[in-house]
């Protein structure tokens, strides 16, 4: 398998021969695991290929046939929205030749996992495809439509000349996971949707294959080459697909009404490890509700124990789409702190027409707020002993007021806030009450007005007896006084 | 602020009722039981008032107790509603913090291999 693989790799990085032929976006696609394509038929008529334009691409990849796949999964599980995943269960190619099929099961894709399939519990090597959400592509030296919207590629070996076909057929079956097993199945389902096909040239190939879309987020990715080599595990906090919901009082210093609805926000991280360092970061969120009249700015600050460096890619998708905002992606630079402003006016971002608030009045119809993600590589491996504790330091800045809201604990580090440097950042008020919260997933936001308390009755025993009663308090809520939007509702 | 008024107003209306029912109770009615107000609004904390959600936990997994023929082990680890906290190669001996909402009392690992002989590993860790 080895020596297979280093000759797929071979061939994409150096094979010198470039073919005359364009890459060509093919008119059949895999439909719910299913796919029979036609290689003969292009989506435009005008660009069908020839037996000669094929056997043309198969002598320009020294023998190869090679396809690109544009993965269009609706993403299960590790919900990330640059990545996404298919698992190939099977795949063949068929040339018919005076009258003679000549069959090739033997491909190859440069990553795999180990899976198990519905039905079984036990896991199995797949090649798998691994590709990005939409229009999330940053870069691409060549601007053609298949280096811009696939990702992922199949190789086939081929050994006999095919100018003279009267029939070319790719065959392929993904493999159905056992997807209640969570990741890495859930992510390799392939029931959302379907995957366009490309045959393609070496130059294109060449770019997707160093591009390696979507790859280094992706779960339980066992490479098949150098390039994708750099994360071999995942931590995820809280987990892979839960988020950490943080609620916000902003009238810091001041009293609040209790509320804790003024911002809602939903959030994860994972830590992208090789061996036992941190090589990258991803963060997953969402808007989930927005109770104030004052306008934010939410932030995350990572507090790594140790000065950090990197690339940082930032996506901001409208809600209920892939399509991001204006000026998203966005390329940043991280030197020293990781902190990033992510939702800049959230009144701007979650607004319902004619009202003050979104997502915390009774007889307001809920609305989906913008979702976010964050990739970051970091310029050197950091110990895992460097990584903070979590729910880590998520904050809001209050335009009216100037102050910043954190965690009890945590230093303002906006220079334009007011907030006093004085050594003591509790952010609680006389009562003793944080002005932030952290709750799981399944925590609703109390409607406008309503104290935590009176939203959830045990709340208080919880918190008054070191948290060992009531230990399930925010699954009671009551409903005539907490807003009905759950994860499945705010996790598009 | 005009809503901690109302409720302080409520608060001392209802300590006023408070006192009636103590009264009550001295001519044989049955006790009644005073209710507490659950509203963050009515109680003032002490400063030891734990606000955490969630519990980290150390998970140290020993891979060579396990009789892999791989040399290639994978991990995963979850709680009981499959909600995946680790996941990908394990190093030998596995060495990470999880961090779990209060309610998990336990979580679960998957340990297996690349080499199709290998049996997977299914194990429980109390925390």
């Amino acid at each position: 398998m080895r020596l297979y693989n280093l000759l797929f790799i071979t061939l994409v990085f150096y094979s010198s021969e470039l073919s005359a032929v364009n890459s060509v976006k093919l008119k059949d696609t895999i439909k719910q695991g299913e796919g029979i394509i036609d290689m003969f038929k292009a989506q435009q008529a005008k660009n069908d290929l020839s037996s000669v334009d094929l056997e043309s691409l198969r002598n320009a990849h020294n023998g190869k046939i090679i396809f690109a796949v544009d993965i269009n999964e609706s993403a299960n599980g590790t919900e990330k929205a640059a990545t996404q995943g298919v698992a190939i269960k099977s795949a063949k190619l068929v040339f018919n030749i005076d009258g003679t099929n000549y069959e090739y099961v033997n491909f190859v894709t440069p990553t795999s996992s180990l899976l198990a399939e519905a039905g079984s519990q036990s896991r199995s090597f797949y090649y798998t495809l691994i590709g990005e959400t939409g229009s999330s592509r940053l870069t691409g030296s060549q601007n053609t439509d298949v280096t811009q919207l696939y990702d992922a590629l199949l190789s086939f070996d081929v050994d006999i000349n095919i100018s003279q076909a009267e029939q070319a057929m790719l065959y392929v079956e993904l493999l159905e996971t056992n997807g209640s097993l969570g990741d890495p199945e859930a992510f390799y389902d392939f029931t959302g949707g379907f995957e366009d096909v490309a045959l393609i040239n070496p130059e294109d190939a060449r770019y997707l294959e160093e591009l390696a879309p979507g790859v280094e987020l992706a779960p339980l990715v066992i490479a098949q080459n150098q390039i994708t080599e750099n994360v071999d595990s995942w931590i995820y906090y809280p987990s892979s697909d839960s988020f950490y919901v943080v609620a916000y009082e902003d009238r810091y210093p001041h009293y609040g009404d209790y509320d804790f609805n003024d911002l809602v926000i939903g959030y994860r991280v994972g830590f992208g490890m090789n061996e036992t360092e941190v090589v990258s970061l991803i963060a997953v969120g969402y808007m989930i509700a927005r109770g104030a009249s004052d306008n934010h700015d939410w932030y995350l600050h990572i507090p790594f124990t140790q000065s950090v460096s990197g690339d940082v890619t930032l996506n901001l998708f409208k809600p209920d789409s892939v399509e991001q905002v204006s000026g998203y992606p966005m390329s940043l630079r991280v030197d020293d702190k990781l902190n990033l402003k992510v939702y800049e006016n959230t009144k701007g971002l979650l607004k319902v027409d004619n009202s003050e608030f979104a997502n915390t009045l009774s007889g307001q119809q809920a609305i989906k707020g913008h979702k976010f993600s964050i990739a970051v590589d970091f310029d050197e491996p950091i110990a895992y002993d460097a990584v903070p504790n979590p729910p880590y330091d998520p904050y809001i800045h209050v335009h009216s007021t100037g102050f910043e809201i954190h965690l009890p604990g945590f230093a303002p580090l906006l220079s334009s806030s007011s907030n006093d440097r004085n050594g003591i950042y509790e952010y609680k008020d006389n009562n003793g009450y944080p002005y932030s919260l952290v709750f799981p997933d399944d925590w609703l936001p109390p409607l406008e007005y309503v104290d935590l308390g009176e939203a959830y009755s045990d709340y208080l025993d919880y918190t008054l007896h070191n948290n060992q009663q009531k230990k399930s308090w925010y699954l009671t809520p009551d409903s005539g006084k907490t807003k009905n939007i759950g994860a499945a509702f705010w996790k598009w | 602020m005009n809503k901690l008024n109302l409720a302080i107003c409520i608060a001392l209306l209802s300590g006023c009722g408070g006192g009636e029912s103590e009264t009550s109770s001295s001519v044989d009615n049955p006790p009644v039981e005073k209710k507490v107000s659950s509203l963050l609004a009515d109680n003032k904390l002490t400063d030891d008032s734990n606000f955490n959600q969630y519990k980290d936990f150390k998970v140290t997994i020993d891979v060579t107790n396990y009789e892999f023929t791989s040399d290639t082990v994978f991990l995963k680890v979850y709680t009981d509603s499959n909600r995946t906290l680790y996941l990908g190669k394990a190093n030998p001996q596995s060495q990470f913090s999880i961090h779990v909402p209060n309610n998990v009392d336990q979580i679960y690992f998957d340990l297996f291999s690349d080499f199709p002989q290998d049996k997977q590993i299914n194990g429980v860790i109390k925390l």
